[in-house]
């Protein structure tokens, strides 16, 4: 695992949170999966994890890389993430890739509570102008 | 000031788990998390939230009480910061 445990929680959270998040909006259409299979081919690629990677990404080769994949050898680490998706990608943008969604949920969290509490505070004012 | 206080405490933590080796790295970082947000901001506020471009601006004129381009100051320089911080300790 090249993130380390932190990695993992973190891409986890941030997988979870942006699948919800899409669904919501209705961009992600449950019964099309394509855009969430690319989201977790990308969050899968943060881990590092390259056998998960290799399944995902083919899950119907059954010879050559496919039975690399999960025998755990060696051999398994020939196969480069880098060469399946995202290129240019390395593990520090990528890290910092994860902070920012990390960010950006913070953000969107802070916007959600402000609204809130605008909300609460108008209605609270019309509470006392009627009561008057 | 309560989201420039906590990207700021997102940085001090994870600058050294995304592991910037200079600072001029470090501030790339920083750029980097602007320019997304930005793009993020603006795209998504106007193309999925139907916000008029006028409206998405306005929130970046600080002449009219706008504190929101302090938050993309933080963003900026925080991964900076804490690199040097944990580099000067």
């Amino acid at each position: 695992m090249s993130l380390g445990p932190l990695g993992l929680v973190l891409s986890a959270l941030v997988l979870g949170t942006l699948v919800w998040v899409l669904t919501d909006y209705g961009i992600l259409d449950p019964d099309r999966p394509s855009l969430l299979a690319w989201i977790s081919l990308i969050i899968i690629d943060h881990t590092g994890y390259r056998p998960l990677l290799v399944a995902v990404a083919h899950p119907h080769d059954r010879s050559g890389r496919g039975r690399l994949k999960f025998s755990g050898a060696p051999a398994a680490e020939t196969i480069s993430t880098k060469d399946l998706i995202l290129p240019c990608f390395n593990r520090m943008l990528l890290r910092a890739l994860t902070i920012w969604l990390l960010l950006l949920i913070l953000a969107v969290l802070n916007g959600a509570v402000r609204e809130a509490f605008i909300r609460h505070d108008s209605a609270n004012r019309q509470g006392t102008s009627q009561a008057r | 000031m309560i989201l420039c206080a906590a990207i700021i405490l997102v940085a001090w933590f994870s600058t050294s788990w995304i592991g910037p080796q200079s600072g001029r790295e470090a501030f790339l970082i920083g750029m980097l998390w602007v320019v997304l947000t930005v793009a993020f901001e603006l795209l998504a506020g106007h193309y999925a939230f139907g916000n008029s471009w006028e409206k998405l601006i306005a929130d970046y004129n600080l002449f009219r009480g706008r504190i929101w381009l302090l938050v993309f100051v933080a963003t900026l320089l925080a991964p900076l910061w804490a690199f040097w911080q944990k580099h000067a300790a």
